[in-house]
């Protein structure tokens, strides 16, 4: 059955499927993550039979500016930035099936009242954030004599991150300054590639995820609050520098819905951003590679007032360990 | 076996990669928290479990000190529909719309040379005029960036004592207990303010802030939808639909215990009306209109407020009653025409705001019942 995948009909006919399925329109959310990443940040691959992927990254989120709409509003009075850590571990169960595991640890920082005639204040937490659990399935591999790359999986975000931090003075924060969220998600994602071998070293892909999130009693019992649903497409464009170094420059699309309390839809959430991200990719040995990334909005549409991501960097550092040591499965895939 | 340890040897670097970057970005902890610059109250007056944080952090959402006023005929980039809290302090006559303060909370400035703070939670839609010179000797009020039961918790910038606007009071530090002396804020339609008193002051766009005031930032529909509530509320009431707007008088010190009475705007006529009426052993007379989203309440004090005989008056704003004597009075109680020109009533402690936050403040609230 997924033989017939690997007729160039078939394979185009799931790209348009996939691409159709995750694609669907959705409305959207705040940054109530306030710049933790998860779904964004997991590799592309799927990894073959045996084969592990480990990676850790670490990411620096500034989120300076307000937006209102697309419109952007000089805030000089606070500012925020969230560092988050992640490890990713990507498992080959067979040559098509893996399983991925994503952990995080979030700090966020929020200083408040600059420019205004009191101090300053800011405020820290960290702790452990959500964790993401993929299965994915590579319907269509790609190979010398296929060009084409379609994956599929799902999971679960689990809510393992601390959502009871207090300040120092026993007062919790915030949902935004807790690293963890209180809710179960489900979790779709896809992603489609394209090489143009033997003519170009150019590879296309489309990563598309969306999670739909569950309820949470932020508040008290029987107050229930729930964030946004999340969409994300990232179409990809990588090539090679040299032997060891590749890059890939990504457009992200991501679109929040509003987040709801007690079904009534709670303003100043949800919102639709595009970003450009660049990649560097650089093989450090025949296991080992690094992969250094960026943020840049580029357009913004958010629902009534929101901070939002200024700039974002991050590295990674991947090792890949292959039970036949015949081929190095590349993060960047 | 050469796998199995490359395996092992590769978990463990990366194990201890992740719990470096871990540890670097927070010190030693698993989980932990730390600030600096924060208010630290001892001891609430206020239920400590139910002050939360709101978000924004201490003055995230920024106070604006000395602003710009223009003549109200002259503007003609506010939206008529939406309101506006309006005070007087003499001849000074001053307007600050909603737009604005929706993002801002506080104005501290100088009002006829007296030092004046206008505070607005647009959560609970109440506006409260403090004199600081007569509260607690000038200091400023900042947005606290707390909350009790969805309403604004301010602090003052000098002792970082906390208040809470619906209480009129300080509830935690060096001012604890001590009330607000307040100035008589009323609440309207910009157009109906314009049309009231063209030649008054209204508070202009320009800020100092790059804000855009021309959006709703609590959602266009929040005023009115019953259901767009962003936070808890404790003691649930269904005598009045949640966003019905009330006047409620309270006592000097009032606390959740005290008795408050509530008088619906929707009990007030379409034209002028007034309320006469008793609370807690004392006289006071309200003045509003349903139609023109207006109330106001003034407390009977001395002989000569007790022995008026007040009229509501229709179709001659400002004027909005009229006594026995000939005595035409405005809507903040200052007699504009007349032998008493000049001369005006005392006003009440009291504001207005949703229904849903008075009764959450004050369980024990009185709903005024229409022929008492």
């Amino acid at each position: 059955m997924l033989q017939n995948f690997q007729k160039p009909t078939a394979s185009l006919f799931s790209l348009i499927i996939l691409t159709l399925l995750f694609t669907w329109p959705t409305h959207a959310q705040i940054c109530s993550c306030a710049g933790a990443p998860l779904l964004g940040t997991q590799s592309s691959g799927a990894s073959e039979a045996g084969n592990v992927l480990i990676g850790v990254t670490y990411e620096f989120n500034q989120i300076t500016n307000l937006y209102t709409g697309s419109e952007q509003i000089t805030n000089d009075s606070a500012n925020r930035n969230t560092q988050s850590a992640l490890i990713e571990i990507n498992y080959g169960i067979t040559d098509r099936l893996s399983a991925s595991g994503t952990f995080s640890y979030v700090r966020k920082q929020r200083t408040s009242g600059i420019g205004t005639p009191g101090e300053t204040q800011t405020s820290t937490t960290a702790g452990i954030g959500d964790g993401i659990a993929l299965l994915r399935y590579t319907l269509l591999p790609q190979s010398l004599w296929n060009r084409y790359y379609i994956a599929a999986g799902g999971g679960v975000k689990a809510p393992i991150g601390s959502t009871t931090l207090n300040n120092p003075n026993g007062r919790r924060f915030n949902a935004d300054m807790q690293p963890g969220t209180v809710a179960t998600d489900g979790v779709l994602w896809s992603n489609l590639g394209l090489n143009f071998l033997p003519i170009s070293t150019i590879n296309l892909s489309l990563t598309n995820s969306y999670r739909l999130t569950g309820t949470n009693e932020r508040f008290v019992e029987g107050d229930d609050y729930r964030f946004g649903n999340e969409f994300i497409s990232i179409l990809g464009l990588s090539d090679t520098i040299t032997d060891r170094i590749s890059y890939k420059l990504k457009a992200r699309y991501r679109s929040t819905s509003s987040d709801e309390r007690n079904d009534n839809v709670l303003p100043n959430t949800g919102g639709k951003w595009i970003t450009l991200i660049p990649d560097l990719y650089i093989t450090t040995s025949d296991q080992t590679s690094i992969k250094l990334s960026g943020q840049i909005p580029l357009y913004h549409e958010l629902n009534g007032l929101q901070p939002s991501t200024t700039y974002a960097v991050s590295a990674s550092f991947f090792i890949n360990i292959n039970s036949s040591q015949n081929t190095f499965i590349h993060a960047n895939n | 076996m050469q796998i199995t340890n490359l395996v092992h040897k590769s978990y463990t670097n990366i194990v201890f990669l992740f719990a470096a970057i871990s540890l670097t970005i927070t010190g030693c902890n698993v989980s932990n928290s730390s600030g600096s610059g924060g208010l630290e109250v001892d001891e609430w007056l206020i239920n400590e479990n139910e002050v939360m944080d709101g978000g924004p952090g201490i003055d995230g959402i920024p106070s604006i000190e000395n602003p710009n006023f223009a003549t109200a005929s002259d503007i003609t980039d506010f939206q008529d529909s939406r309101r506006v809290a309006a005070l007087r302090i003499d001849d000074e006559l001053r307007a600050y719309p909603h737009q604005i303060m929706d993002q801002h909370e506080i104005v501290n400035h100088q009002v006829d040379r007296r030092s004046v703070t206008l505070s607005f939670c647009p959560l609970t839609g109440t506006s409260i005029g403090i004199d600081r010179q007569q509260t607690g000797g000038g200091f400023e009020f900042g947005v606290s960036g707390l909350l009790f039961r969805n309403n604004l918790i301010m602090y003052d910038r000098e002792t970082r004592s906390t208040w809470s606007q619906m209480q009129l009071r300080s509830v935690g530090g060096e001012f604890s207990g001590t009330d607000a002396e307040t100035i008589l804020v009323i609440e309207t339609t910009w157009g109906q303010w314009k049309e009231m008193y063209p030649d008054s002051d209204a508070m202009t766009k320009n800020t100092g802030f790059d804000n855009n005031y021309d959006i709703f930032v609590y959602g266009s529909d929040y005023t009115t939808n019953d259901s767009s509530i962003l936070f808890p509320i404790r003691n649930e009431d269904n005598r009045l639909q949640r966003k019905d707007r009330v006047h409620a008088l309270l006592p000097a010190g009032a606390n959740e215990e005290s008795d408050v009475k509530a008088y619906p705007l929707s009990g007030f006529e379409t034209g002028m009306t007034i309320i006469k009426d008793q609370f807690m052993g004392e006289s006071f007379v309200l003045v509003g209109s349903h139609e023109i989203d207006l109330v106001s309440s003034f407390k009977l004090v001395t002989q000569f407020e007790n022995n008026l005989e007040l009229e509501p008056v229709n179709g001659q704003l400002p004027i909005v009653m009229r006594d026995q004597h000939g005595n035409g009075w405005d809507i903040f109680g200052y007699a504009l025409e007349g032998p008493n020109a000049g001369e005006r009533l005392t006003a009440a402690r009291g504001y207005t705001g949703y229904w849903f936050a008075l009764s959450d403040f004050y369980p024990g609230i009185e709903l005024y019942q229409e022929g008492e």
